[in-house]
């Protein structure tokens, strides 16, 4: 990954201590990077969504139930 | 009675003059035109026998002739029926085979609107399903579930990544 890639990560509601450090040891892993930011977004109604650069991880309820409707 | 020798030799001889004058002048030439129209009646039965030769000859080609001709229109009936079967057959095969598409066809056009259909219902229960849950979700889930959803995202963003 390059080195100005930013790390986005959305929730409903704040990250716990446990939760954030799970993350950055994922983001460390995969990406070599444990800085990032999060976003508070209650369109995704739940769950997680990661955007790393342009690329996006949606792990949201959202994400879901557009899976359901467009598959 | 006096028997005169000369008048009878001179009879005898008249006679023969007159004999002889007739077959020479009367007979012969009769007979000749006898042989000649003889032969004539010969030659005109001759000329009708050999006409009748040649006509029971004709006839005879004729009727071979006519024999030939039928059996020669009888294999040309008998191939003209083959061929009409077999046309027959070719016709049948052939609309059998246009029906069987046509019903191909039309399976796969009632498959093709079926599966539409349900695309189309489908769609619809999960637009139904996906604005009742935008409202529901944003309402119900307290902060315990959130946590549990990210929980539950993060493991899968771990495998996704």
């Amino acid at each position: 990954m390059a080195k100005n890639t930013s790390v986005v990560v959305e929730t409903v509601v704040p990250l716990s201590t446990q939760q954030a450090q799970t993350l950055k040891a994922m983001l460390k892993k995969s990406f070599g990077t444990e800085s990032y930011t999060t976003e508070l977004n209650p369109e995704i109604l739940g769950g997680v969504r990661v955007r790393v650069g342009s690329t996006v991880y949606d792990a949201s309820l959202r994400g879901k139930l557009e899976q359901l409707r467009t598959s | 009675m006096d028997i005169k020798l000369d008048q009878i030799l001179f009879q005898v001889l008249n006679f023969g003059v007159v004999f002889g004058a007739i077959v020479f002048l009367v007979y012969k030439p009769v007979i000749k035109v006898l042989d000649e129209r003889a032969k004539k009646i010969h030659d005109a039965d001759r000329a009708a026998e050999e006409s009748l030769k040649e006509k029971d000859a004709i006839d005879e080609l004729k009727k071979k002739e006519k024999v030939r001709a039928e059996k020669e229109s009888a294999k040309m009936m008998e191939k003209a029926r083959e061929q009409a079967t077999e046309l027959k057959k070719e016709l049948t095969e052939k609309a059998r085979a246009e029906i069987k598409l046509d019903k191909e066809k039309a399976m796969k056009s009632w498959e093709l609107e079926k599966k539409g259909e349900h695309a189309a219902m489908r769609k619809e229960f999960v637009d139904a399903v996906y604005a009742v849950t935008e409202k529901v979700v944003g309402k119900a889930v307290d902060k315990k579930a959130h946590a549990g959803l990210i929980d539950k995202g993060l493991k899968e963003l771990a495998q996704a990544m």
